[in-house]
């Protein structure tokens, strides 16, 4: 068994005076430091390209900024499922003897290094919109997300009342978190207010675009036990892919998040229930509705309904993203869903404060890449 | 005008063939069925692809309409259509609902293919009106 011992993350939103590879070392030299551990321990460096600096070897590059030579120096593809191939990339290692103390870091500063409009256009250009098929038609990613969301509407019957219960949601709890980019109260007024982007997706469905990111440690429970934080298990971690394109996807509604939390809690011989909290990709208001319907915590065309009544609050059914999402804790560019996993052990530690779901034993934390493309599902528990 | 594709990938006879007006969409050759995006998926029943000419008739699967463009040669578009269309042969695609008010689009709705030049003379793209006998 692994664990992750060590965290780190910074508050979201503009980052002025820093680099891109001094709030790696910051987030990674934080992580270390929460932990109890020394540079020194470290024997594999796991990271990823950020926009803001894309190196073609990145954690090489972190590693001499760093001032360490470690065997592994990976740099990970893998869009928002990304955290957790990463954490399963370090469990495997450790389990293999390969590795003792993997340093993972996921960062990027899309706002202040790359300028929001340049990182929009990278998405569109060359993200989950096909560069062949696709892009000649001018979708933007909120368009394509905005076809699932009419789809959605068409055979549910849902209303932009229904996102807008994911994003108000999301806001509240945000409000609580100190690391979170957008802390402003919003009500149903001030969410219809918001631009249509993408009909039927407003600004608000949007996440917004910031720097930011984290940093954790994991290495054996045997050794975790040892050190400064109560240990936080890794249980085990499940993935699917359905497509890349959105063109190549067999439903508008329906993809791949549930296969993916099947196959975790699989291998981790878990049931639905046993999970106390979920962090939850959602770039996009709908994207969370979906993702929530398909790994079944939600009857179809229901989930915005749950949200209305409470059911994914933190006393209710299943709290879902007490720290606010990505809609409202932030997207920080190629490392969102870093905060997802960041949350999850925190809640695990009985450090969230205000926002501490009770008794959290077991959570689940989900990445997506692309348009429902890739997901990427972790559980963690309290050890 | 619109962009041109890329060209030299997968999907150039599909692009050809619109320059000539004609719709022409990749089939397996054992199968018989549509395979869109163009891929190497009929190797894995032992078919190859093959270039089919097809009718143009379609329905609107679902669409978004952009309201906030962002690649340049889209912002004086606004607010364009982007649109799934299911063709009657049997396989969806992405492409634009051109010549209508935007507002007036509904899943459902049939379409008829129309042809557009790009800035490559060789190419065009495939994009759709709605079929006013059903509007």
């Amino acid at each position: 068994m692994t664990a992750v011992v060590g965290i780190a993350e910074l508050p979201h939103g503009r980052m002025t005076g820093v680099t891109p590879m001094a709030l790696h070392d910051r987030l990674g030299r934080m992580a270390l430091d929460d932990a109890g551990l020394s540079i020194t321990d470290v024997d594999a460096v796991i990271t990823l390209s950020p926009r803001s600096d894309p190196y073609l070897i990145h954690a090489a590059a972190l590693a001499e900024f760093m001032g360490i030579t470690p065997p592994v120096a990976l740099t990970v593809e893998g869009g928002g499922a990304a955290p957790a191939v990463m954490a399963d990339m370090a469990r495997m290692m450790i389990l293999g003897g390969r590795a003792k103390t993997v340093l993972i870091i996921s960062a990027d500063m899309p706002l202040s290094v790359v300028n929001r409009s340049n990182y929009i256009q990278t998405l569109a250009d060359a993200g989950p919109v096909h560069p062949d098929i696709e892009r000649p038609f001018g979708p933007t990613v909120p368009s394509l997300f905005g076809i699932c969301a009419r789809a959605y509407m068409h055979e549910y019957g849902a209303t932009e009342r229904d996102f807008a219960a994911v994003s108000l949601h999301n806001r509240k709890a945000a409000m609580a978190h100190p690391n979170a980019h957008m802390r402003k109260p919003l009500d149903m007024e001030g969410f219809l207010a918001s631009p249509m982007i993408a009909d039927p997706l407003r600004l608000l469905d949007c996440t917004p675009v910031s720097d930011g990111g984290g940093a954790f440690v994991v290495t054996s429970l045997e050794r975790a036990r040892d050190l400064k934080q109560k240990p936080v298990k890794i249980l085990s971690a499940g993935f699917a892919m359905t497509q890349l394109h959105l063109s190549a996807a067999a439903s508008l509604t329906s993809f791949g998040a549930g296969i993916a939390l099947d196959r975790a809690l699989g291998q981790a011989g878990l049931a639905h229930g046993d999970i106390d909290v979920g962090l939850v990709y959602d770039c996009f208001t709908i994207a969370l509705l979906l993702n929530l319907e398909d790994m079944g915590f939600s009857a179809r065309g229901q989930a915005g309904e749950a949200f209305r009544a409470g059911d994914f609050d933190l006393g209710g059914r299943i709290p879902i993203n007490p720290h606010g999402g990505l809609l409202s804790h932030g997207y920080p560019g190629r490392a969102a869903g870093i905060g997802n996993l960041i949350e999850a052990v925190v809640q695990l530690r009985g450090q969230a404060g205000d926002r501490q779901v009770k008794d959290a034993e077991v959570t689940l934390t989900h990445g997506m890449g692309g348009v429902f493309a890739t997901h990427g599902v972790l559980l963690l528990g309290r050890a | 005008m619109y962009s041109a594709p890329r060209n030299g990938r997968e999907a150039t006879p599909h692009w050809v063939a619109a320059r000539q007006g004609v719709l022409r969409l990749p089939f397996c050759s054992v199968t018989g069925k549509p395979i869109w995006p163009p891929s190497s998926a009929a190797s894995n029943v032992g078919g190859s692809l093959e270039w089919r000419d097809c009718p143009g008739g379609g329905t609107v699967a679902s669409f978004s309409i952009v309201r906030r463009p962002v690649q340049p040669e889209w912002n004086d578009k606004a607010p364009y259509v982007v649109a799934m269309i299911d063709l009657d042969v049997g396989v969806r695609i992405l492409s634009n609902i051109v010549d209508c008010d935007a507002e007036s689009v509904r899943i459902g709705a049939r379409v008829r293919c129309m042809f557009v030049e790009t800035t490559n003379p060789e190419l065009g793209l495939p994009v759709f009106r709605l079929d006013d006998a059903t509007a």
